[in-house]
């Protein structure tokens, strides 16, 4: 349920922080088991980089079905209240007592919002679209997406012309609140999860490779939204140059990963990720040749089977060796990408209309409150953090979504022990 | 049943621009005679739903009708005692949003959403929960990492656990480890922390019971009230517990079936768990004489990622080799160790340790095929590796010969065991016929092996353990729900489940425990767990008109059924998902729900006004999944798409729970055709109860023989896939179907 | 399918290049990298990476007979982009020392002068070989005798003293070049570089005079500078002492030349580059902490007494000029200590790396 139908339950609640797929599931895991949860994200709209993909592999589904699921067991649920909009700036307090501070940015549009889209009908500013990754613009008063929860606009002030009050003024609900200010509120809760997530790496940083420089040289999450069917070109996997459909497509794996200059850690996903993409390809394009440059292909357990047969694939070449140079033919706007090909140790340039970077997971531990304990690449540490502070997801390690929910699943019992052990204490 | 039902309709989000909902309203009192019917502008408003509030509070209706938005917002506003009925017609998304407005077609639709939504209501009953006694204590099977961990976590958390061992004793395969590799900072240095402390916590702890030496007999009953017959050191106990995880763990891959890679050739051929007893027992010696080794090669993914043996990787050995090369160094530093390997897979910060590990001057790692191990003159093994690195083929003389075996579930196969029994069960049977023989012959052949490999000896109709899911692991097949096994109440965690380390295995216990926990809890409350959470429905049996065809019991997805000797179906409520494909198998009509049952979906097609065949609108009658189905077509509605009005949707629980006879009915109701929407099937399905689409798909098959039988045309039913983010296709798909549907001209039957 | 290679590492080999500036040697995990960004490395035969996981396993004699080694020019763009952090262009640096300890012929002197203790040795020998001609010239000297008082060099050491012992001595050193070099060939040969080495050279060393290869190097555009000019400046004082030194022996010519000396002041040019040069150099090493803590005596050795016989030779110059006596002969000594220890140490110092890459890059060119 959202903000204002909060209804307060007998139990301490636990604080669970980040509404992605990791804290959503916490959340719901918890509050089923009878525990009363605040779920703050920081986004109008939960899901978080789940939500933003195209496709899950194994199995190739949408992650919008197990979303659909999941936002039902929420909006069905009266112990889980979502708070959108919202950082915890600071925690206090011990084990099954502790005081966490909330500060909560306006979406100034109310509850009683219908999604009747007269708003973004009126409204004449556009803002970048932060769920297409800035790919693409939407109106200042803008549905995050098709599925968003909560199921509400929101208006994008910064994005708005001085003293405009256009949707306000043709909202038939009174359901926008141009005065809304930020509130601040303070929540005592038995525990508190981090499930912060992650950010892709910034590519620009890989400075050989070419991204920001070249227009045909995509991430991975870009190629996500590319093949999304609500993405910017609605699923439509093109050339930014040109917006044409390309017919040779080239992976680069450990694009900062692995890379004592950029990531030292393996991200783990992004192998499976590069081959999930490749499927996508293909199913666009039957003929086109895709190469994916790796140094070790991972795909470890069942996800080997994964990897068998998209690799069966007669028209993917797997190439053992790092891309360490990439060209632009200006002419065409193709990339020369280059590696060793290391098992036969000669040096191999492609041409390709499309280069896909395979970037990796940071995580995204900068804006927690202090109290959670890091490691050397600032994921969250699982031991010796402060009692009663557990992490969850991709904030805690790099992993695939089903990994990412098995140890949510987790974090939800570690929080519901401190919420029973508060409940005997007094 | 609510007589009385009152109807709201909202004529705000310009439903009252496209539709005449006075008329609406008409329908509602005059044709209906409902003692109640409003028409708001803003019905989710606080004034709005205060009407619903007040008419309830008064006690002039008993079931409420929101014609207005889609069921899948505004769910707070109209959030009423769950002892209420309630329907959310669409009128919105599914009508005025997608529909021509002020149009004759289009008020046809709406009225028509509207009388399904009154019957359904008036045929529906309100749930009352059903509260039985139901225990919270836990069974956790097998006594390692994973399963104590699942113990202690659930222990912790104030439920009662038993905790049953086969061994005698606790700590499992990490308790023989000499040293563990590193999964927390600084990710670079061997750990000794075994398994001591916590088998000192779980044998303490006041509310875990402990039974080594133990196996189960039988495990019988249903969630919250599963009856556990161990058989352990005390002789045999009988115990109630309300949930089970399944921690059995794994066994290494049987190497025997590596005579390829020199195992059985020579004693210097050993496995990577052969290695950690040896380190156990004291130096890493050459078996064959007892020397202390100089050199080591590590050949990895020793029958893993092998379509002849493990066709899946392993997860760990990669990691397990770089410590047991730390094993090594740590005897002799001026050792040779070799790593042959396909792929260093050493995920996340772990790669922190495979860098760490390189550092040593005498660790050599190669990616490589090793093509042969032969017995070299000076006693020694010659490993022969090609495809390396090095760009050439290499010859390798060392000591010991390291196989990095894989992992295999200590899981047990129950749809394979059943199937088994079945079998032998055909064979005793005198009245089988020879081709029935020889089936189950070949049966028996394929799957003996999996006989007496029982763990837990359920008592279920569907076989005695866990189906597994691929390569005997019975995992989960969703990626969002690593927890969704078809047995409710039962969760596998550990490397049983997947490959995994033993780092993972705990985070997967602990996961485990809290579904299990959950389980409990829901029942308590009589409620549905995932992906029905909270659901108070039960389907209830009328087993007078049974004609013990045993389809129920066959096709439910979740062993929730048993048979008694005649066959005749008996329910094990807490073991069921409220999917309804029970429902949609009974050919005799006798399965239902308060709020859910073949005569509530035959009474809302009833309910649809067919038109006369000269008016030339047909009707078209489309099931739809309401997991992913209904919100594409919320979506399709969102976005402002149009589509052919003839058609009239009503959601399903799952396709799985279609009844023939509603299509039968709809023929004869003059129904020109039926579009059935569902999940994805196949090896990766979509549905979350297996096999829901699949199942409605072959009974569509014997529909369209009668079909044919009757002279009309099978096209006018069609079965489509369709997944939660293609509401794009949605439209199209309609359109198409209707103008397949135009071509076929109108139901021969219409207005018999 | 070609003949399996039996692995024998040399563990010790891989010790001493870990020891020589391979330190994170193991660390490479071959994503090859290195091969791609490294400008100088053929497509159909990259370096490092091959070289890399040759000298993790230690494969001291596939190293050792391979050209790769020395057509790279220690530019680093492979250690700035290394993932791995294992420094590729710091482990060849450590290979080719390696290599000019294993052809040294005679072997002993290679052994010797690859350890400091060695090279301190030779300074000492320098000094006592001096030190006894300087009481030896005198005597020898037919002008004291004259009594004349004129400052020059020669009263300190006969002209055709010093000219007969460094000719002797460059004979031997020669000697000693070519017996290393042999060595190296042959092993080139057995590992099959099928390159014409003699008609290789001629290209070889127009290359090396142009530092054509070295100046495509992205990293090491400062080095490639320094290294241009202290090339030329050496070869320049080499020729000039060559040929003054022949003309005044066959009295030809007559030293001290006059400043306005065509050869004087080709001399004094070649000097001034050279030192530029060597500072550059030196100066170049010890700002990057990375090449600092990778340089090894080997390299400090090399650059400290190339750029001492050089800065000795100016400040004589100046000395002589200044007619500041005894700093003239003291300078004068530790010019010619010098200069013995670079002409010694040679073949088997960094030094030799010229000659060691000239071949390397004629048995690998493709005429």
């Amino acid at each position: 349920m959202t903000d204002t139908q909060y209804r307060d339950a007998s139990g301490k609640p636990i604080l669970v922080i980040g509404g992605g797929i990791a804290g959503m599931t916490t959340a719901i895991e918890a509050a089923e088991a009878g525990c009363d949860v605040i779920l703050v994200e920081k986004l109008p709209y939960l899901g978080g980089r789940v939500a933003r993909s195209f496709k899950c592999f194994p199995k190739l589904c949408p992650p919008g079905c197990g979303l659909e699921i999941n936002l039902k067991r929420i909006r069905n649920n009266p112990r889980i209240r979502v708070v959108t909009q919202a950082t915890v700036e600071q925690i206090s307090g011990s084990p099954g007592d502790f005081q966490a501070s909330i500060t909560i940015a306006p979406r100034h549009v109310t509850d009683a919002c219908t999604l009747c889209d007269m708003c973004a009908e009126a409204c004449q500013a556009e803002r970048a679209d932060e769920y297409n990754l800035g790919l693409c613009r939407t109106k200042a008063a803008y549905l995050p997406h098709r599925l968003a929860f909560p199921a509400a606009y929101v208006i994008d002030r910064q994005a708005c012309p001085d003293g405009c009050t256009a949707c306000r003024d043709v909202c038939a609900y009174g359901a926008i609140d141009l005065t809304q200010q930020p509130v601040h509120q303070t929540v005592n809760v038995a525990a508190v999860v981090a499930a912060t997530g992650w950010a892709p790496y910034d590519a620009a940083k890989i400075d050989i490779l070419g991204f920001g420089t070249y227009p045909n040289v995509v991430t991975n999450v870009i190629m996500e939204r590319l093949a999304a069917p609500d993405g910017p070109t609605k699923g439509r996997i093109v050339r930014p140059s040109d917006g044409q459909a390309p017919s040779s497509v080239a992976f680069v794996q450990c694009a900062g990963s692995r890379d004592e200059n950029h990531l030292p850690y393996c991200s783990a996903v992004c192998c499976a990720a590069s081959l999930k993409q490749v499927t996508y390809l293909r199913e666009l394009y039957p003929d086109a040749r895709i190469t994916i440059f790796y140094i070790d292909i991972r795909t470890s357990g069942r996800l080997e089977d994964f990897y068998a047969t998209v690799s069966a694939d007669p028209h993917l070449t797997l190439i053992k060796g790092k891309v360490a140079q990439v060209d632009e033919d200006p002419a065409t706007k193709d990339l020369l990408v280059t590696a060793e090909d290391v098992l036969h140790g000669r040096k191999v340039t492609r041409r390709v209309n499309l280069l896909v970077l395979a970037t990796g997971i940071v995580p995204q531990t900068g804006s927690l409150p202090p109290g959670f304990a890091l490691d050397e690449f600032r994921f969250l540490a699982r031991s010796n953090g402060r009692p009663g502070f557990f992490a969850a997801g991709c904030a805690a390690r790099p992993e695939e979504v089903s990994a990412t929910v098995q140890d949510a699943t987790g974090a939800a019992l570690k929080a519901l022990q401190a919420v029973v052990r508060s409940a005997h204490h007094g | 049943m609510a007589n009385a039902p009152g109807v709201y309709i909202c004529s705000g989000c310009s439903i009252g621009d496209a539709l005449d909902t006075g008329k609406l309203a008409k329908v509602a009192t005059s044709a209906c005679q409902v003692p109640r019917c409003e028409v708001h502008p803003f019905l989710c408003s606080p004034q709005g739903v205060s009407l619903i509030r007040k008419d309830l509070a008064e006690g002039s209706i008993d079931g409420v009708v929101i014609a207005a938005c889609s069921p899948r917002v505004k769910t707070e506003a109209f959030a009423f005692d769950p002892r209420i009925v309630v329907d959310r017609v669409n009128i919105r998304e599914h009508v005025a949003w997608c529909q021509k407005p002020q149009d004759e077609d289009t008020q046809m639709m709406a009225e028509d959403y509207l009388r399904m939504g009154i019957i359904k209501v008036q045929k529906s009953e309100p749930l009352e929960p059903v509260h039985d006694e139901i225990s919270k204590k836990l069974l956790v099977v097998g006594g390692g990492v994973t399963g104590m961990t699942a113990a202690i976590e659930a222990a912790d958390a104030a439920y009662d656990v038993v905790l049953v061992e086969k061994s005698p004793r606790l700590g499992g395969f990490v308790a023989t480890l000499k040293k563990r590799f590193p999964t927390a900072p600084p990710y670079t240095e061997l750990t000794t922390d075994g398994t001591a402390a916590l088998v000192q916590a779980v044998t303490y702890h006041p509310r875990i019971q402990v039974l080594t030496s133990a196996r189960i007999l039988e495990t019988s009953g249903q969630p919250g009230m599963f009856d556990v017959t161990v058989a352990g050191e005390s002789g045999e106990i009988t115990t109630r517990v309300g949930a089970i995880v399944l921690a059995t763990g794994w066994k290494p891959y049987d190497a025997t079936r590596l005579g390829h890679l020199g195992y059985g050739m020579s004693p210097d051929v050993i496995t990577n768990v052969e290695l950690e007893q040896m380190v156990a027992r004291g130096p890493i010696v050459r078996p064959s004489d007892g020397r202390a080794v100089a050199s080591v090669l590590f050949v990895q993914c020793a029958g893993s990622r092998d379509k002849n043996h493990l066709a899946y990787c392993s997860s760990v050995c990669c990691m397990a080799s770089l410590k047991h090369a730390a094993y090594i160094h740590e005897q002799n530093p001026d050792a040779a160790v070799y790593v042959i390997y396909k792929d260093m897979r050493t995920p996340g910060q772990y790669e922190r340790f495979y860098r760490a590990a390189q550092d040593h001057p005498l660790n050599f790692l190669t990616k490589g095929e090793v093509a042969g191990v032969q017995k070299a003159a000076d006693g020694r093994l010659a490993v022969s590796v090609t495809d390396t690195l090095l760009n050439e083929p290499i010859v390798i003389k060392v000591d010991l010969v390291v196989l990095a075996t894989g992992m295999v579930p200590n899981a047990a196969d129950g749809t394979a065991i059943r199937a088994v029994k079945d079998a032998r069960a055909t064979l005793a049977r005198a009245e089988a016929t020879e081709p029935q023989k020889v089936d189950a012959r070949k049966k028996i052949e394929e799957l003996a092996q999996h006989e007496g490999t029982e763990i837990l000896n359920l008592t279920y109709r569907q076989g005695p353990d866990l189906p597994a899911f691929r390569y005997g692991f019975p995992d989960s097949h969703f990626v969002c729900f690593p927890y969704e096994t078809r047995r409710t109440g039962i969760y596998a965690a550990g490397p049983v489940r997947a490959p995994m380390d033993a780092a993972h295995a705990q985070e997967d216990a602990t996961g485990a425990a809290l579904k299990a926990i959950q389980s409990v809890e829901l029942a308590a409350r009589g409620a549905a767990v995932h992906p029905r959470a909270g659901d108070l429905s039960f389907p209830d049996f009328f087993l007078q008109r049974c004609t013990q065809c045993k389809r129920c019991t066959e096709e439910c997805p979740f062993g929730t059924l048993d048979e008694d000797a005649k066959g005749t179906p008996q329910l094990n409520a807490y073991r069921c998902r409220r999917c309804g494909v029970c429902m949609g198998a009974c050919p005799e009509r006798i399965i239902s729900f308060k709020n859910y049952s073949v005569e509530i979906i035959a009474s809302m097609i009833k309910a649809i006004e067919v038109p006369e065949e000269d008016e030339e609108k047909p009707r078209v009658l489309v099931f739809m999944c309401e997991n992913d189905a209904y919100p594409a077509l919320d979506v399709a509605g969102l976005n402002r798409v149009r589509y052919d009005p003839s058609v009239r949707v009503i959601p399903l629980r799952c396709l799985g729970s279609l009844n023939i006879v509603w299509i039968a009915d709809a023929l004869a109701g003059g129904i020109d055709g039926i579009l059935l929407v569902g999940c994805k099937y196949g090896d990766d399905y979509q549905c979350h109860f297996m096999q829901g689409s699949e199942l409605a798909n072959r009974r569509l098959d014997n529909v369209k023989e009668t079909l044919q039988r009757l002279q009309l045309e099978s096209d006018r039913i069609q079965l489509t896939q369709l997944a939660i983010n293609e509401y794009g296709k949605l439209p199209a798909l309609i359109d198409g179907f209707m103008a397949r549907v135009r071509e076929l001209g109108p139901n021969p039957y219409k207005g018999l | 399918m070609p003949e399996a290679l039996l692995i024998e590492p040399d563990v010790q080999f891989i010790r001493n290049v870990v020891r020589a500036g391979g330190g994170d040697l193991k660390k490479c995990y071959q994503c090859a990298t290195c091969s791609v960004v490294c400008t100088l490395s053929p497509d159909d035969a990259p370096f490092p990476r091959r070289q890399m996981v040759r000298a993790q396993w230690g494969l001291k004699d596939q190293l050792m007979a391979d050209p790769a080694i020395w057509l790279c020019h220690n530019c680093g763009d492979c250690t700035t982009h290394c993932p791995r952090g294992a420094k590729p262009g710091q482990v060849f640096g450590a290979l080719r020392s390696e290599a000019i300890t294993h052809f040294a012929f005679p072997a002993f002197l290679g052994a010797w002068l690859a350890r400091p203790a060695g090279v301190a040795a030779l300074l000492a020998l320098g000094a006592v070989v001096f030190g006894l001609l300087a009481l030896l010239g005198p005597m020898a000297s037919p002008h004291r005798a004259a009594g004349e008082q004129a400052f020059e060099f020669a009263n300190l050491y006969p002209l055709w003293l010093i000219e007969t012992f460094f000719f002797s001595l460059s004979a031997l050193i020669l000697i000693a070049f070519l017996g290393s070099l042999t060595r190296f060939v042959r092993a080139l040969r057995a590992s099959g570089a099928q390159g014409p080495i003699l008609a290789g050279l001629v290209p070889a060393a127009v290359d090396i005079m142009t530092h054509t290869r070295f100046s495509t190097c992205r990293q090491a555009r400062a080095r490639y500078i320094g290294h241009l000019a202290t090339f030329w400046g050496f070869l320049g004082l080499a020729t000039v002492s060559t040929v003054v030194g022949f003309a005044t022996m066959f009295g030809v010519m007559h030293t001290p030349l006059a400043q306005t000396n065509v050869l004087k002041i080709l001399g004094n040019l070649s000097g001034a580059a050279a030192v530029v040069g060597a500072v550059w150099l030196l100066a170049d090493r010890l700002n990057d902490p990375v090449k600092r803590a990778a340089s090894t005596s080997f390299d400090w050795f090399f650059l400290w007494t190339l750029t001492g016989v050089i800065a000795t030779g100016v400040i004589i110059q100046f000395l002589r000029l200044a007619q500041s006596i005894p700093w003239m002969y003291v300078c004068y000594f530790v010019h010619l200590v010098l200069i013995f220890a670079l002409f010694v140490s040679a073949p088997y110092t960094k030094f030799a790396h010229l000659a060691y890459r000239t071949v390397a890059m004629a048995a690998s060119s493709k005429t």
